[in-house]
Order: C-alpha cells, then sequence, then structure tokens
C-alpha cells in the first residue's frame, strides 16, 4: 500500500509529534506522593471491594523494598515517586451511558488523534475502551459484544460486576512481586481493560483501548487483562499517545493474558507516547510489563508490537508455553530516532510439549538513539520437541546511534531445536540511489526501504494499524537524512 | 536509581564480603618475598577489590549460568613453595616444538627449551630486572571490581612467566607450553605475558593438565604490536577435580593477526574467557573453540570481540557436544565502537545435546555504535538429526557407531579451523576417541 503522498503531507504539517497538544479539562486529582493513604484513596475512589484493596496495600509494602530492574541498557535520573500524581480523572458525571453523555472535550480529543469513537459507533469495525489518565472514559459496541457474550469493559467495572473473574486472574500471569514497575502498578493501578471471551465464542470485531496520558506530572498506571475461554478467539489493538512536556512522565501498565484449550489471543500495540524532543528534553518512561500465558493446549498468543514512541521503552511481551502444542509470537518494530532509549525483546518460555515459538525483531536506529534487543528463550526439561526460531535484525541510520542485540538462549532439553539469528546493517547506498535516480526524495526513500525492513512484521497488525504504524515509521523518522 | 549503567549496577556495596576473606588468607607468604613496589601495590588492589567483591554469583551479569558454588566448598590453599614433582612423569610434547614447563603456576626453566628468538623469564624476574613495559603490561586490567577472578588472581601476582618474540622474528616450530598441576587441593595463579613484537610471528599450544584436586585460576595477556601473527592454540583436557578459570586479554595492533582455537575435553568445572581489544585498524582474528563434556562437568566459553578502530575483521566459531549431565554456556560479544567502521564480526555457537538431562545456554550479543558494519551471529541447540541418523541405520550402521559419526561431522566442522595441521589432526583424533568412549 502507497503511503507516499500522506507522508509528505504529514511531515510537512506536523511539528513532528501530532499527538502533543493538550486538552484543557478540569481533572481531579490525588494528592501528590505515594504512601498508603493514596493507595486507600484510590481504592475508596474506585469502590472497591476489601480483597483488592488488601492486594494494593500487599504490593506497596513489597514495593517499597525493591529494587530497580538494572539490567536493562538504558540511563536516566533517579525516578522520584513522590513527585507525581497517581490519580488524574477527567471531571465528568457518572460513568456515561452511551458517547452522548460523553464530555465532548474529551470526544474532539480522540477525534484530534484519530480515534472515531462516534463514527465507530455508525460503521461496524473496531469496539474501543478509551482510557484518558487515569480512568477509561468510555467504550463503545458494548450491545453488540454483549450479544456474542464477550465481556468487554473497564477493570474498574470489571472488579464491580465481575469480581470473581478478576480475583481468579488478576496477578496470576504477572505476580506483584515480578518486577518493581510491576509492582507498582499493582499497588495504585487506577483503570485499563478487561476482556472476557466465553467457550467457543469468535470476538465478532476487533477490540482496542486508547491510553492518553494529558495531564502533567501524573504517571499512567493501567492494568489490562484478557481472558480467552477454551475454543475462543480475540483481537485485541492498543495505542497511545502523551501531550509534550519538559518533563519525564512514567507509564508503568502491566498486561496479562490467559488462554485456555484451543483459544487464541492477538494483541497489538502501537505505541507513540510522547518521545522528547530532539535534545532528548522530556517523553515518557515505557516501563511495561506484558505476559500471557498459553495455559490450555493448543492454545496461541500472539503480540504484535510497533514501538515508535517514548524517551525509554523497556518492555519484554512474553509467553508461558504450558499447554503442550501452544505457540507463540513475537512481531516488533522498534524504531528509535533522537535520543530516545528501547530496549525491548520477548521471553519465551517452553514448558509443554511440542511447543513453539517465533521472535522476529526489526530495530531501526537513528539519531543519536540506543536500541536494544533483549530477549529469552527457555526450555525446560519437560519441553520435549520444542522449537524456537528467532531473527533479530537491525538497522542503523547515521553513525551516532547504537544498536544491540542480548539474545539469552536456554536449552534443556535435547529434542528441542533452537534457531536464532541476528543481522545488523546500515540502508545501503545502491538502494537510496535507485531510489533518487527515479526522482525520489532522500527522505522518502528513507520510509520506503524502512517500511520494506519492516514488513514482515507490519503485516501481522490488523489492518486500520498497519497504516497507522507505516505513516509513525515516516514521522518518526523525520531528519535522520541529510 | 543513578544514572547507572548495567555494568556498573552490578557493584557491590563498598563493603568486605565475608566469603571472600579466606581466599585472601595465604596472600601472607608471598609478601615475604622481596619484590618490585608496583608488584606490591598490585597485590594490595587485587586483595582489596577481592575482599570487596567476592566470587561472582549468579545475579551477575556474564556469571548468569556458571555457579561457582561448588568451588567455594573445597578449601584450596596457595603454595609459594617450590613445586614437588617428578618430571620423568611429565608427559612428552604433543609435536616436535620448543617447551616451556609450569607446574603448579610455576616456570621450570630448566625443562625448557627455546630458540634465540624467544625469551622466557618468570614474572618475578622479569619483574625485578624491570623488564621493559612491563609494569605498564600488567596493571592495565581494567576495573578490577568487575572481574573478581583476575582480581583474585594479582593478589596473589607472583608466578606466571613472560615471553617475547623478538621483532622481525618468525619462530620456526611451535612452542608448547605445559601446564601441569599436581593436586593436592593446591590454589593456583598463575599470570602469563606473551609479548609479540613488530612484525614476528608465532605458533603457541598450551596444554593444562594435572591429577588430582586443585583450583587454577589463570590470567593471560597478549601483547600483539604491528602487523604481528600469533596462532594460540589451547588444549585443556583438566583433571576430573578440578576447577580451570582462564582469562585471556588480547590486544592487537594495527595489521595484526590472531588466531585462537581451544579445546576442552575435561575438569569439573571450566571457564574459558577471551576478550579481544582490535585497538587499531585492519586487525584480523579469529577465535574458536570445541568442548566435549560429559558427567557432572561444566564448560563456559566467554567471548569479548572489542573494535576500536575501522577495517577489522572478527570472527568467533564454536561447537560443542555435551552428554549425561554436562552444562555448557557461550557467551560471546562483538562490541563496534563508534569509529570502528567498517567492521566485519561474525559469531556462531552450535551446542549438540546427546542426552535428555545435558543443559545448553547461550547469550550471543552484539553492541553497535557504527552504521557502515556487517555484523551478524547464528546460535543453535538440539539433538542429533533423526533423519540423518536414519539414513545411516538404514546402510547397516549401528546406532552407536551412527550416532558417533555424525557428532564426529558436527565437531569436525569447528576443528577445520585450526591451521596448524599436525594440531588438526590430534584434535581430530581427540574428538574421535571422546565419542568412542561415550559409546562402549
Amino acid at each position: 500500500m502507497s503511503i507516499t503522498p500522506e507522508t509528505i503531507k504529514t511531515v510537512q504539517s506536523l511539528d513532528k509529534y501530532e499527538a502533543g497538544f493538550v486538552t484543557e479539562i478540569e481533572s481531579e486529582f490525588a494528592p501528590k506522593g505515594l504512601n498508603e493513604d493514596i493507595i486507600r484513596f484510590i481504592s475508596a475512589k474506585k469502590n472497591e471491594p476489601e480483597w483488592l484493596l488488601d492486594w494494593r496495600l500487599k504490593a506497596y509494602r513489597h514495593w517499597l523494598d525493591m529494587p530497580e530492574p538494572q539490567w536493562a541498557k538504558v540511563t536516566f535520573p533517579a525516578i522520584d515517586y513522590q513527585d507525581a500524581y497517581y490519580y488524574a480523572a477527567p471531571k465528568t458525571a457518572a460513568q456515561p451511558k452511551s458517547l452522548d453523555e460523553v464530555d465532548p472535550k474529551l470526544l474532539e480529543t480522540y477525534k484530534k488523534l484519530g480515534i472515531p469513537l462516534r463514527e465507530q459507533e455508525m460503521l461496524a469495525g473496531v469496539a474501543v475502551d478509551a482510557v484518558f489518565d487515569s480512568v477509561s472514559v468510555v467504550t463503545t459496541f458494548r450491545e453488540k459484544l454483549h450479544k456474542a457474550g464477550v465481556i468487554f469493559c473497564s477493570i474498574s467495572e470489571a472488579v464491580q460486576k465481575y469480581p470473581e473473574l478478576v480475583q481468579k486472574y488478576m496477578g496470576s500471569v504477572v505476580p506483584y512481586t515480578d518486577n518493581k514497575h510491576a509492582c507498582l502498578n499493582s499497588a495504585v493501578f487506577t483503570d485499563g481493560t478487561f476482556v472476557y471471551i466465553p467457550a467457543g465464542v469468535r470476538c465478532p470485531m476487533e477490540l482496542s483501548t486508547y491510553f492518553r496520558i494529558n495531564e502533567a506530572k501524573t504517571g499512567q498506571f493501567e492494568r489490562t487483562l484478557i481472558i480467552a475461554e477454551k475454543n475462543s478467539y480475540v483481537s485485541y489493538l492498543e495505542g497511545c499517545t502523551a501531550p509534550k512536556r519538559d518533563e519525564n512522565q512514567l507509564h508503568a501498565a502491566v498486561v496479562e493474558l490467559v488462554a485456555l484449550d484451543d483459544a487464541e489471543i492477538k494483541y497489538s500495540t502501537v505505541q507513540n507516547w510522547y518521545p522528547g524532543d530532539a535534545e532528548g528534553k522530556g517523553g515518557i518512561y515505557n516501563f511495561v510489563t506484558k505476559r500471557g500465558i498459553c495455559k490450555g493446549a493448543r492454545s496461541k498468543i500472539s503480540w504484535t508490537q510497533v514501538e515508535t514512541g517514548s524517551a525509554i521503552t523497556w518492555k519484554y511481551p512474553s509467553c508461558v508455553l504450558q499447554g503442550d502444542d501452544s505457540v507463540g509470537e513475537f512481531y516488533s518494530v522498534a524504531l528509535t530516532n533522537n535520543l530516545q532509549q528501547a530496549d525491548t525483546g520477548t521471553k519465551m518460555i517452553h514448558l509443554g510439549k511440542n511447543t513453539r515459538s517465533r521472535i522476529i525483531s526489526k530495530g531501526i536506529s537513528a539519531g543519536r538513539s540506543n536500541n536494544t534487543y533483549r530477549g529469552l528463550v527457555r526450555i525446560s526439561h519437560k519441553a520435549e520437541n520444542a522449537r524456537n526460531y528467532t531473527q533479530c535484525d537491525s538497522l542503523l541510520i547515521g553513525d551516532q546511534c547504537g544498536a544491540h542485540t542480548v539474545p539469552y538462549i536456554e536449552n534443556k532439553n535435547p529434542t528441542a531445536t533452537l534457531e536464532h539469528e541476528a543481522t545488523t546493517s546500515k540502508i545501503g547506498e545502491d538502494q537510496l540511489f535507485y531510489c533518487r535516480q527515479r526522482g525520489i526524495p532522500d527522505e522518502e526513500a528513507l520510509t520506503l526501504i524502512v517500511n520494506g525492513f519492516c514488513r514482515e512484521v507490519l503485516q501481522h497488525l490488523p489492518m486500520e494499524f498497519a497504516v497507522e504504524a507505516q505513516k509513525l515509521v515516516a514521522i518518526s523518522l523525520e531528519g535522520s537524512v541529510g | 536509581m543513578s544514572s547507572a549503567t548495567a555494568k556498573e549496577s552490578f557493584m557491590p556495596a563498598p563493603a568486605q564480603n565475608a566469603a571472600a576473606l579466606p581466599w585472601l588468607a595465604e596472600t601472607a607468604a608471598i609478601e615475604k618475598d622481596k619484590a618490585v613496589n608496583w608488584v606490591k601495590a598490585l597485590r594490595a588492589t587485587g586483595a582489596e577489590s577481592f575482599a570487596r567483591t567476592g566470587l561472582p554469583t549468579l545475579g551477575w551479569e556474564g556469571w548468569q549460568y556458571t555457579n561457582l558454588r561448588p568451588l567455594s566448598s573445597v578449601k584450596f590453599h596457595y603454595s609459594a613453595d617450590a613445586a614437588v614433582f617428578d618430571a620423568s612423569r611429565l608427559p612428552a610434547p604433543l609435536l616436535d616444538s620448543y617447551r616451556i614447563v609450569v607446574v603448579n603456576g610455576q616456570y621450570q626453566p630448566k625443562l625448557s627449551s627455546l630458540p634465540k628468538s624467544v625469551t622466557v623469564q618468570s614474572l618475578m624476574d622479569a619483574a625485578t630486572g624491570h623488564a621493559q613495559g612491563l609494569e605498564d603490561a600488567l596493571v592495565r586490567v581494567g576495573d578490577l571490581a568487575q572481574v573478581p577472578l583476575v582480581a583474585l588472581n594479582s593478589a596473589y601476582l607472583r608466578d606466571g612467566f613472560v615471553l617475547n618474540v623478538a621483532k622481525n622474528a618468525d619462530v620456526d616450530k611451535p612452542v608448547e607450553v605445559l601446564f601441569f598441576n599436581t593436586g593436592n587441593d593446591a590454589a593456583i595463579y598463575p599470570r602469563v605475558l606473551y609479548r609479540l613484537a613488530e612484525n614476528s610471528g608465532a605458533t603457541i599450544i598450551e596444554r593444562h593438565l594435572g591429577m588430582g584436586s586443585y583450583f587454577t585460576n589463570i590470567y593471560t595477556a597478549i601483547a600483539q604490536e604491528s602487523a604481528s601473527r600469533l596462532r594460540y592454540y589451547r588444549a585443556v583436557n583438566e583433571s576430573g577435580n578440578s576447577f580451570h578459570i582462564n582469562m585471556a586479554a588480547v590486544q592487537l595492533q594495527k595489521n595484526a593477526q590472531f588466531e585462537g582455537f581451544s579445546m576442552a575435553t575435561g575438569g569439573k568445572l571450566t571457564r574459558q574467557e577471551y576478550q579481544l581489544q582490535l585497538l587499531d585498524k585492519d586487525v584480523c582474528c579469529s577465535i574458536g573453540g570445541v568442548y566435549l563434556i560429559n558427567g557432572q562437568e561444566s564448560h563456559d566459553f566467554t567471548v569479548l570481540a572489542d573494535h576500536f578502530e575501522p577495517g577489522g575483521k572478527s570472527a568467533q566459531h564454536f561447537r560443542g557436544v555435551l552428554d549425561d549431565q554436562a552444562r555448557t554456556v557461550f557467551q560471546g560479544k562483538i562490541y563496534v565502537r563508534r569509529s570502528a567502521q567498517k567492521t566485519d564480526g561474525y559469531q556462531s555457537h552450535h551446542a549438540l545435546l546427546l542426552a535428555p538431562t545435558a543443559e545448553a545456554s547461550a547469550k550471543p550479543e552484539l553492541e553497535i555504535y557504527a552504521d557502515d558494519v556487517k555484523c551478524s551471529h547464528g546460535a543453535t541447540s538440539g539433538q542429533i538429526d533423526p533423519v540423518a541418523l536414519f539414513y545411516l541405520k538404514s546402510r547397516g550402521i549401528p546406532e552407536q557407531a551412527a550416532k558417533a559419526l555424525l557428532a564426529e561431522a558436527f565437531i569436525n566442522e569447528a576443528i577445520e579451523q585450526v591451521t596448524l595441521e599436525p594440531l588438526r589432526e590430534l584434535h581430530r583424533a581427540r574428538a574421535a576417541q571422546w565419542l568412542a568412549e561415550r559409546h562402549t
């Protein structure tokens, strides 16, 4: 698909980061800082049951003594956890019943971002859950999904309506003890998305969540929980943006996926948090823990991610392949420019027999950025005939950036077959010359070549996202040639 | 978190580590001898650093897969006394070669024979004789807190030797360096320095052998001046009760050529670490290795190829066969600095697992800051291809023999890299013998 005219227009008309505006909307904050009272405040605001508050407090107490993970190849000054708001919500009346009740300013924001909440209500398409700062503002297509038996709502709502499901699964894939960022999230998470696909149901449409950080000095801590019962299927998309600000904001999310027998979950992310300016000022710290468990036999979890935003990305969407014959996939494009730092990859933990995993990672570094692929493939003693294929390719644009590959491969079963390949290269002069010769300007040629380099991954995205991802790649690369 | 890099973060708190202190208990024994001031200073720095860090644990980056706990379960003793042994029982040289004999870390001049173009001195003789550039070469070991075993080796800086190859010399025969260890729970800390002057060439074959229980912790420094050529081979066949830790720091100047190959077939725990520094333009180096391990043995190859300047080539090719509960680790890294354009780096590791309880871990890493480079790596691990096995069996070859044949072919592909033909044949024969022992 050609994106050329559109790309030119976007690149010309934009001050690079299109989502960098602020919505003037009255918000309600929790007091600044982090302590047990703040957690009680959040829990009370959300009218949560006792067990959840206990769980949050347990996580908080554990968090206090937990060391920061330091193994990633990223550097940043210490985070002052007390200098942030842990709860910010747009001041609106009660939970809106339909889009008409939603604050028009919010709808306007999403429209500007190209998330057509209202249009999509008309056209059959994607069901969206929009999360604004700390809370979910609207979820579309409830009716239709409800008919199919699919539960798609904010996690706060799920806590009220389906407490038994939430209690059973929340923290079962990513326990609060997992790492410092996930632990913080467990203590202070404010909202997120809950999806439940009953047995035998193929979700009738793509589900989508759009995350937006709006207020200054807020962190966003959302939790997503997706449960696919036996023989079900769901495709879920996630997108994110934030305004341009000079300070760094923390985004520490947790995503948990559970796939039971024969179920399949496809999870796609286009991450475009504000990356900071050309001098590396500002931007989001994206410290995210994403993990799925293929609990049932023949289940499948597939992660696809396009990471173009954030000052720092620290993210390893993983698969625990517990059920026999289960499949894990990871397709990733990570693009860094200016002073961005990305340390991202995956973990494939093979526990069951005949489990298979596939990792395709494309890293692109430009400007003065650093881009690291870090991945683990672990074959346990019992994982007979496990199979892994890993391919990591890095592309360097300019001589001031860095591209790194750090795979960890652990095999405890000789019947397993593991293959790993990696390459690092730059854009060929001959490729650029070929394009120039045909009258294609440098910038556009670069986009063309990079999109070709990422094709293998982009084609795994749902169509709407694939187009957006290509545009993002183009915008993110702006200024990296000539 | 401070603006710490991943590396710095593993620096332990500056307190003393109680578990480290027994390791340093015998440092006083070497202080009785006379030594020049910088040697004393280096010993003190090493001891101080090791006292803070202790042995690396599984939490250290670079040590996740090699557990040194078994090392602490034996009480090893350092002895400064002259080694007692029966010279007639030392093994004969592998090939027609010159020879250097080192027993329990101590250089034995009487048993050594060398050509004119090569000079060898014990480390302490070289130090007291103010050998040119020696202090600089020995002190330059980087941050000791990152390499505790080098720190420990420095704390006992005394044994080992310095070898110099004269300018423009081409040593006509290989130099065999026999490291022989006599056991008795000895802790052995040799330090070896090979220096090749401008435009010189040499072949060194190190053999590491021993009996009984011991711990040998070697630090090898190789300094190659411009246009020098070194073939540096190792055959590590330590006793079944031994621990062998070896760190080799190789510094290569302009147009230098380095060919390294190591064959490891024994030892309870072996770790061979190579740090190749391609300091100037157009350096060409290759490092390869083969390990054949079984029982409870574990082997670790850790390699860093650090490219400083443009036009460097580095290749890493490793293969190994594991049986029983053996464990292997391969950690390879190609590091390309901003200035090292036109670098060509390659790295591969292939492990063949013969038993369901064997374990192979690999971490092939690339860290690249220059854009006009070609770097790639490949890593595989798995069992013998059942299709190939079936093919051989269908032609009447018994299963065990067929397996050995396939494993041999697999391993020979790595042995191929050895350019010294007689040694290559010996390695092949050793591999075949090892595999035959597995199936009888």
